[in-house]
């Protein structure tokens, strides 16, 4: 496979305000990545960076086999002549042009005769069942039509990558779970290389070939959604995905251990070598953490601690529970109301991940 | 409890009521819950009453046959054949009608060129071109054609030099053409603020995504931003059809030599004149109003569904420059010549003209140095009275219409919606009434009215007619600053239990501190400048800057005429320098 978009050495800051700092990341011809991360970790820079709107202040941009930016060898290819589709979060339709003639406007640059570029506008509309807005302003439009105009728009062209700044951040609940199904499906259906920035973790791991993590504008871990759901290499990383307890110790038994400042000791799924020695973290995610009401009930491996519930949330399919433990505040999600307020949970070695803090 | 769900109320003033009082009479009750929604309704009634009160006589004396002071008047279209058989008026309407056009066109071409090109292009010294671009406006129309006539009139300093020295003689300006010239350069920083702020509301991701698109920065200009401009563009051809309509400085210095009238010299000569006949001014005036309202309907109809143009923002974004390179250099060189000889010469020379008792390319000019304009206006004590008089009308005048566009502008968005469109829709009447018109119709109205005669011949009724016709803009300058407080933080003094006046006093006022004092000093430019509405209003005690101006210039005194403007520039200068710099 080839790579649609290689980054080497990206960084940005503005002035002595450091944005992203040494990004590497590779993107795989066909493939769909997510740039995730909370509001301010650079990722909506780093879009911007590759799609020309933004010129980064060191390292190298490739896209497929051609070098669109380089601080050191001076090349600055500008957006226009990178052959990118770009969607913004506020869908940035133009406002005095019918649907129709958003989306020939691209064609209309690239100088496509007048009857040529109609009809290719008009077959693309039809794919994403747009066909009957063509003549409508964007302003006739509802939200979730806009953003598939201009995703429309974005893609008449057969640009190389398609670039998504949050598309569906405007979109209400129930809309959005649609619009990714819909996503997923354009993706699959045009084959094309897709970026999206994201902040919602849902969004990232249900659509994405290539999870990118970022925080405070570095990489902090990069996957398959399944590896950074289940293999977290970061205390940061199975917070933000997933929301996973994160207990905080030394590493015990090369690795294999770890044992808290009040001397608890929680085994882990996998030895970790490398934490071997320094500081660790356990992360355990709070659906896998069981209450037990009698200690003796239990025929799971794992560490057994007191539990003082402090608060009880119930969301309809599950309780969340918080409480206090030996090793700090803890949240679990169960099925069932805690009996007690004092009572015991166990940690399953089985779910007990080791990470770097 | 009841009572609190009474909707015409939504200030709620009742919450403070005592419980006692509650259980007073139902009807007194009923009283006492309404009347902060009397207090609402008189305000913008009043406000009405004032905004239409120079239409009132005007309309009624146009079709009446005697004079307004006298009595048993009957109706009668005597005063519109009148008019319409007058030659002079035939010629002043076309007359109009081309100036207007000429100066419309101009400022609208040369403010539209000057926004794409100051807003979005990446000259160099782009900030201190647009200081200088913007300049006209913090100095009044009068002053700069007094100016250009010195300068570059048919007996002006430049004309004379260039056809002594090069033998090259200028157009001449007393023309419809060159009135219709000065009159759109005047009025071109007007349009430009109107594109530039028109610009800085397109979302920059509109650009971005034609480039995103495939088109070059100047193409994503020409293509998105352009066409997005059209409504602002029609908006601003009306705006400046009407200032051209409403133009006196021009017309007064530069097509009086020439006998060139157009319509508000037509209105002027025959308002000022002693023997004044008052019904065909009032129909002339007539027929200039339903000028601007045919102008003002073609705009409505032309623009269509606003919406197609109107563009919702996402996150605000710096907006890139288009970089030009060398032919930056070239076009900023040619704004610099355009500011410096539509502004920058005449002012200087203005300022020069003022310590010279006579100027001429042949005579040189330590020869003529004095300072003898000056002492002849600060010498003279009537002059002195206009200075001082103009202070206490931008002054005084200013604050007081700062007060009650501040107290309109709580009516205004605090009430009901009916309340609300009922204030705006008033606000923005003056906005299609000439200056001229404005001060006739109060010189009747004063006459008219009862007690009219204790104001006729005081600063008041310059100050009433100056805040009728800058009352819209005055309240377009303070609504948004005071939309975007927002209702819940005076709720939030409502919620703690302060009364509705409390609640304004605390959080209201001091928030807008720095918009009411932006409110007042643009009242107290406006007001300083004006000299159409007051033509028809001074009297021996209350003359103006302006009228003082005007009366010098019609003497021929042109070293007092720019001595004065001297010190008009030194009075309001930093202020509007303080206004139009502080973004």
């Amino acid at each position: 496979m080839q790579s649609a978009v290689t980054l080497v050495g990206i960084a940005k800051s503005y002035g002595n305000l450091k944005v992203l700092g040494d990004i590497n990341l590779i993107v795989r011809d066909g493939s769909f990545t997510s740039l995730l991360g909370p509001s301010g970790c650079g990722k909506t820079t780093l879009l911007n960076i590759i799609g020309g709107l933004d010129r980064p202040t060191g390292g190298e941009v490739h896209l497929g086999p051609d070098l669109v930016y380089s601080e050191r060898q001076q090349v600055s290819l500008p957006t226009e002549r990178r052959n990118i589709g770009f969607v913004f979060q506020s869908y940035a339709l133009w406002p005095h042009l019918t649907v129709l003639e958003n989306v020939s406007y691209p064609l209309k640059i690239r100088r496509l005769g007048r009857s040529e570029r109609e009809r290719r506008a008009r077959e693309m509309l039809e794919k994403l069942e747009l066909g009957v807005l063509a003549d409508r302003y964007p302003f006739q439009l509802s939200g979730g039509q806009q953003q598939r105009v201009a995703i429309a728009r974005s893609i008449v062209y057969r640009p190389r990558i398609l670039l998504l700044d949050e598309p569906l951040s405007n979109l209400d609940a129930q809309l959005r779970e649609r619009a990714r199904a819909w996503l997923k499906n354009i993706h699959e259906t045009f084959g094309l290389t897709t970026i999206l920035v994201t902040h919602d973790q849902t969004e990232a791991l249900s659509l994405s070939d290539q999870v990118v993590l970022l925080s405070q504008g570095r990489i902090e871990q990069v996957g398959t959604a399944s590896e950074i759901y289940d293999r977290p290499e970061t205390a940061y990383a199975a917070e933000f995905v997933g929301g996973a307890n994160i207990i905080r110790g030394r590493a015990a038994d090369a690795g294999s251990a770890m044992v808290t400042e009040a001397g608890i000791r929680i085994s882990v799924r996998q030895k970790n070598p490398l934490l071997a020695g320094g500081a660790m973290c356990v992360a355990i995610r709070p659906q896998k953490i069981k209450l037990i009401d009698d200690i003796a009930d239990n025929f799971v491996h794992g560490a057994v601690l007191p539990f003082a519930v402090t608060t009880v949330l119930y969301h309809g399919s599950v309780y969340e529970i918080l409480g206090r433990t030996q090793v700090g505040e803890l949240r679990v999600l169960t099925d069932r109301a805690p009996e007690a307020t004092n009572t015991n949970i166990l940690l399953p070695t089985e779910d007990c991940i080791s990470v770097k803090p | 409890m009841q009572i609190l769900g009474n909707d015409g109320d939504p200030s709620g003033l009742t919450t403070r009521l005592p419980v006692g009082m509650i259980a007073g009479s139902r009807s007194l009750r009923s009283i006492i819950i309404q009347i902060p929604n009397i207090v609402r309704w008189t305000l913008a009634v009043l406000l009405f009453a004032l905004l239409v009160s120079p239409m009132l006589p005007i309309a009624y004396q146009a079709f009446s046959d005697k004079p307004l002071y006298e009595s048993n008047s009957s109706l009668t279209l005597a005063n519109f054949r009148t008019l319409f058989d007058d030659p002079r008026f035939h010629a002043a309407s076309i007359a109009t009608f081309w100036f207007a056009l000429i100066a419309t066109a101009i400022s609208t071409f040369v403010g539209f060129l000057a926004a794409l090109i100051l807003e979005r292009l990446d000259i160099p010294f782009r900030r201190t071109l647009k200081i200088l671009f913007l300049s006209p406006i913090f100095v009044s129309a009068l002053i700069l054609a007094f100016a250009w006539s010195m300068l570059f009139g048919p007996s002006g300093y430049a004309t004379i030099f260039l056809r002594a020295i090069l033998g090259v003689s200028l157009p001449n300006l007393n023309s419809i053409g060159g009135m219709g010239l000065l009159a759109g350069v005047t009025a071109a920083p007007v349009s430009y603020l109107f594109f530039s702020s028109a610009i800085a509301n397109i979302p920059p991701t509109l650009e971005s995504a034609a480039r995103a698109a495939g088109a070059a920065p100047f193409s994503a200009l020409m293509t998105i931003v352009l066409p997005l401009l059209r409504p602002s563009l029609l908006y601003c051809v009306l705006l400046n059809f009407v200032m051209a309509i409403d133009h006196l400085a021009v017309p007064l210095i530069f097509g009086e030599p020439a006998r060139i009238e157009v319509l508000s010299t037509y209105l002027y000569e025959r308002g000022v004149a002693t023997q004044a006949d008052y019904g065909l001014v009032s129909a002339a005036a007539l027929v200039m109003l339903a000028m601007i309202q045919i102008v003002i309907l073609a705009q409505k109809s032309l623009l269509g569904d606003v919406r197609r143009y109107t563009t919702v923002g996402g996150r605000s974004v710096r907006r890139g420059l288009v970089p030009l390179g060398r032919t930056g250099w070239i076009i900023s060189a040619a704004f610099l010549t355009y500011t410096l000889l539509t502004t920058g010469i005449p002012s200087a020379f203005l300022i020069l003209r003022s310590f010279c008792s006579f100027m001429s390319p042949l005579i040189p000019i330590h020869s003529v140095l004095t300072l003898e304009n000056f002492k002849l206006i600060l010498g003279y004590d009537a002059y002195v009275q206009s200075i001082v008089n103009t202070l206490i009308v931008a002054t005084v005048g200013g604050f007081v219409a700062m007060l009650l566009t501040f107290a309109l502008a709580i009516v205004a968005y605090r009430s009901s919606t009916r309340l609300r469109r009922f204030v705006e829709f008033t606000a923005f009447i003056p906005r299609a009434i000439p200056g001229i018109v404005v001060g006739i119709g109060i010189f009747y109205a004063a006459v008219l009215l009862p007690g009219g005669g204790y104001i006729r011949g005081t600063l008041a009724i310059l100050m009433i007619a100056f805040t009728i016709r800058y009352f819209p803009t005055g309240f377009a300058v303070l609504t948004p600053a005071y939309l975007q407080l927002g209702e819940d933080l005076e709720r939030a003094v409502r919620v703690a239990g302060g009364g509705e006046l409390r609640s304004i006093w605390a959080v209201t006022l001091p928030l807008l501190r720095s918009a009411m004092v932006g409110c007042f000093l643009l009242y107290f430019v406006q007001f300083f400048k004006e000299y159409a509405a007051a033509s028809f209003l001074f009297g021996p005690d209350t003359a103006v800057i302006g009228t003082t101006m005007l009366q010098l210039d019609l003497m021929g005194n042109l070293g007092p005429v720019a001595a004065l403007s001297v010190i008009t520039l030194v009075l309001t200068l930093p202020i509007a320098i303080f206004i139009y710099a502080k973004d």
